[in-house]
């Protein structure tokens, strides 16, 4: 039987909040014809968003760390020098692979990266085949390695477009000025823009010849030029921005859209030559961000542009079997692989990270699935064993070569050069590994690489990962290092002002993390004062009143978020929890919605949808919403509380009640405050200042007394209990817990110990060890409950300065306490 | 697209472009034709001042 064929179009940087504003001017008519035939969505992409490394995890559903693709560079096979990154470092199959293994004949256009060809049963064309580095008046030599199989390169260099040869009339729709102002036509901005229009020509024609003319079952053909077109023109758009001259802005705010409509008419002759019954993916591995979220500078850093990146790029899937005109959420760049594999009836690896998209499919069946794709043997068309290799260890024999005296080295620029680039690499790497939840992975990359560099960016990463891993004196320690270094710094170089404030951010955040809301606002603020379109900082000052049950200015601070990203889902839900709180039941429910429009694994989202409509009375849609609240996040206790009394109550249903009463009564038990310290050290002069505040702490009794005490909650006294860290791990999961860290300075804490011991005043390492060994434990407790909230009491402050530290930390107990609704 | 007819000029358009490798193939056929044709117009000018002289 014939198969039907797949073609997948990436574009790179496509993005839907230009697309729909040109359909909406019937500027991009094939793409909104196609959008009416099939599915369509977001595609998250994922940090950090490189191209190289993200075209490699759609052809692959591998993230880097697995797949090998660590940024835009690489040593060379020598050891001498740095190159663009080869296909060859690629670890797993991609998608070409597979279907090779199957006995599926791919073809292969300008994927990135895929120099040097691999040697499928197809056609491949490699990144390089484009690109022309010689004047026109020199022959155009095509590198081997460029084009497989060879007979075809003498067919296919006839299609390359040398940048020399483009016209002025071709370069009109971008810059229109061009045809009256011959000094524009040698600017820097058109000159890009005439190279980029050269290479997509080239791709695009390699592409029509090989639809046309070959067989095939699989095509992907990869454009980079939209996201040229948008690092190039972006920044003139309109509208205008102050610190646009007035002249560049007249010259190129033309660029971004031209570059679209130039590829919805190639889009137009791909559908013209492909038969009907291809299934076409068009797809983007990231957005781009565009009116008032452009950043206004660009960092002087390695890979500083992709700041203009946005999160989300384009998904489209038309076919035979593919449902029409429908959207879809929760698309990732790691599905597509999947999906497509799912698509043409093959297996999907289990250690693949994507999921399937089964909902773009009008009848889907049950996929199959096999261990790995790694394992299973066949002729997958991938270069030999012998020509991959991972370029840094390759590098690292040469640097051993070169130790023991076999090579020369390379001079110290070029040897500079390669360490920062391997350090960059494996930022990148770490930011990969954060992205998919592996965050101790990543810090202890960060670790390394800080500490032998002290880049700012890479300690600043590293304390965020501190922070979602709760080490929080890992991460204030590590924000003091940057302080300084960053002081010691500013001596030799200016300020940075492409980094704005990040430092007082990282403070911002820590005061957050640990819940001292008083002290993050106003940080937060100040810094919003300097930055007032920062998204993030609007976000976690919207957070903060949102916690502190400030609703009106929850509201509004959700409301400005949106106003910069109008997809963000957290935004979303936010505005929804400050509507909903104020009784605003309609607002609150499309607030909810659209959360879950463009995130549908937002399992709070459901929650809060059906919390809503159970205040409205609709009882039957308020089930349906807890049901999937639970279905995605099984462990989540507030959605059986509300179907318990849903099912008891209002539409009976004994059964099902009593599946979410034996939940609960295994999961719920009741709110627990620990106070957690060191045991054997005296905490009794800070424990009476905090009795006379009316915070009664529990101590010396077991454990389970103190448990039981601690929920008999008499009016406005507040009841906790004292749990030393060796302790931490007998308490029982069923409680829902507040933790308040007693701090004492380190050298305090061992005086003490010693006075207690009465031994010798002096600090050694086994003790120190211990105090380790102790920190750890609390540590590994808190990072294995992770909806336990933290708040850390400085002893010294709480006697200097307990009017001010009282009420903070009476706030925080008393938003845990009193307060049941919110999360 | 495929049955449309097209005036292909030397100085080219991105719709040729976009027309992928038969708009390429049609528009350096263009450049070659006006090439021949200035080439000859070249020489039988050329022609003419010599039989002028």
């Amino acid at each position: 039987m014939k198969k039907n064929k797949i073609l997948l179009l990436g574009w790179d940087a496509a993005d839907w909040k230009i697309i729909d504003k040109l359909i909406a001017e019937s500027k991009m008519p094939a793409l909104q014809r196609l959008i009416h035939k099939g599915v369509r969505g977001n595609l998250k992409t994922i940090d950090p968003p490189l191209s190289p490394m993200l075209w490699t995890s759609i052809a692959t559903g591998f993230r880097a760390d697995k797949h090998g693709i660590s940024g835009f560079i690489e040593p060379t096979t020598t050891g001498d020098g740095l190159r663009p990154v080869t296909s060859t470092s690629r670890k797993v199959k991609a998608i070409w692979n597979i279907y090779n293994q199957e006995g599926w004949k791919s073809n292969v256009v300008g994927w990135w990266p895929s120099n040097p060809v691999e040697p499928i049963n197809g056609v491949m064309v490699s990144n390089f085949f484009q690109v022309a580095n010689k004047p026109i008046s020199e022959p155009w030599i095509m590198q081997k390695g460029t084009i497989h199989p060879e007979n075809l390169e003498e067919t296919l260099k006839e299609f390359r477009v040398h940048p020399h040869e483009i016209t002025v009339p071709m370069v009109a729709p971008f810059i229109p000025n061009i045809m009256s102002d011959v000094e524009l036509r040698s600017n820097k901005k058109t000159i890009g823009v005439i190279k980029t229009i050269a290479n997509s020509a080239s791709i695009h024609a390699a592409s029509t010849y090989l639809i046309q003319e070959t067989e095939w079952d699989f095509m992907a053909i990869y454009h980079d030029a939209i996201d040229h077109f948008c690092h190039i023109g972006m920044k003139f758009n309109a509208p205008k921005r102050e610190q646009i001259k007035q002249e560049d802005f007249d010259n190129f705010n033309g660029i971004v859209e031209a570059g679209y409509r130039y590829h919805d008419l190639m889009l137009h002759r791909i559908l013209d030559i492909i038969d009907e019954n291809t299934t076409l993916l068009l797809i983007s591995d990231h957005g781009f961000y565009s009116d008032h979220q452009r950043p206004l500078h660009i960092p002087h850093e390695p890979s500083g542009p992709a700041v203009e990146h946005s999160p989300y790029g384009i998904f489209l899937m038309v076919g035979p079997g593919i449902k029409q005109n429908q959207k879809i959420s929760g698309a990732s760049i790691l599905d597509i692989t999947p999906t497509l594999l799912y698509h043409s009836g093959l297996p999907v690896g289990k250690d693949m990270e994507g999921k399937i998209l089964y909902q773009c499919f009008d009848n889907p069946n049950e996929a199959k699935f096999i261990p790995s794709w790694e394992e299973k043997i066949g002729n997958s068309g991938q270069h030999n064993e012998e020509i991959r290799e991972d370029p840094w260890a390759a590098q690292e024999a040469m640097n051993q070569l070169v130790e023991l005296g076999y090579i020369d080295a390379p001079n110290e620029d070029i040897s500079n050069q390669i360490i920062a680039s391997k350090r960059e690499s494996q930022y990148y790497i770490a930011r990969n590994l954060i992205n998919g939840g592996k965050v101790l992975e990543a810090i202890e990359i960060l670790e390394k690489i800080y500490a032998e560099s002290k880049t700012h960016r890479y300690g600043q990463r590293l304390a965020m990962c501190y922070l979602s891993k709760r080490r929080y004196k890992q991460c204030i320690d590590l924000i003091e290092d940057i302080k300084n270094s960053k002081q010691k710094k500013q001596e030799e170089y200016p300020v940075n002002i492409e980094e704005p404030m990040y430092l007082e951010y990282l403070y911002g955040l820590y005061y957050l993390a640990v819940n001292k809301l008083q002290k993050a606002l106003p940080i937060l603020e100040e810094i919003l004062a300097q930055n007032p379109n920062n998204f993030h900082i609007l976000l976690n000052i919207a957070l903060i009143y949102l916690e502190r049950k400030k609703y009106i200015q929850s509201e509004k601070f959700f409301i400005k978020c949106l106003a910069i990203d109008d997809q963000n889902t957290v935004a979303h839900h936010g505005l929804g929890i400050s509507f909903l709180r104020q009784n605003k039941y309609e607002e609150a429910i499309d607030e909810f919605l659209l959360t879950i429009e463009t995130n549908f694994y937002f399992p709070k989202a459901h929650y809060h949808l059906g919390e809503t409509l159970f205040k409205m009375n609709d009882f039957e849609d308020a089930t349906k919403a807890f049901e999937v609240a639970i279905k995605i996040a099984p462990n989540m206790i507030k959605p059986h509380e509300w179907l318990f009394t849903i099912y008891s109550e209002k539409i009976i249903n004994r059964e099902l009640a009593e599946r979410s009463r034996n939940f609960l009564s295994k999961n719920k038990k009741g709110k627990i405050i620990v106070f957690n310290g060191l045991e054997g050290i005296d905490y009794s002069p800070y424990l009476k200042i905090l009795n006379d505040y009316k915070i009664k702490i529990i101590d010396k009794a077991e454990l389970d007394v103190r448990v039981k005490k601690a929920l008999n909650q008499v009016d406005d006294l507040i009841t906790a209990v004292f749990v030393p860290s060796h302790l931490l791990h007998f308490l029982p999961t069923f409680y829902q817990y507040q933790f308040v860290e007693l701090l004492l300075p380190e050298k305090i804490i061992l005086e003490k110990l010693n006075q207690v011991n009465n031994k010798k005043r002096s600090i050694n390492l086994n003790q120190i060890n211990e105090l380790n060994r102790i920190y750890e434990l609390k540590n590994t407790w808190l990072e294995s409950n992770p909806t336990v909230k933290y708040y850390s009491l400085n002893c010294d402050e709480l006697i200097l300065n307990h009017l001010e530290e009282l009420p903070r930390l009476k706030e925080f107990l008393d938003i845990f306490l009193k307060f049941k609704e919110i999360n | 697209m495929e049955n449309k007819e097209y005036i292909v000029t030397p100085q080219g358009s991105l719709g040729l472009l976009a027309l992928g490798h038969i708009g390429i193939k049609k528009w350096r056929e263009a450049i070659n034709a006006n090439k021949k044709n200035q080439d000859s117009k070249a020489t039988n000018e050329r022609t003419r001042e010599d039989e002028k002289k």
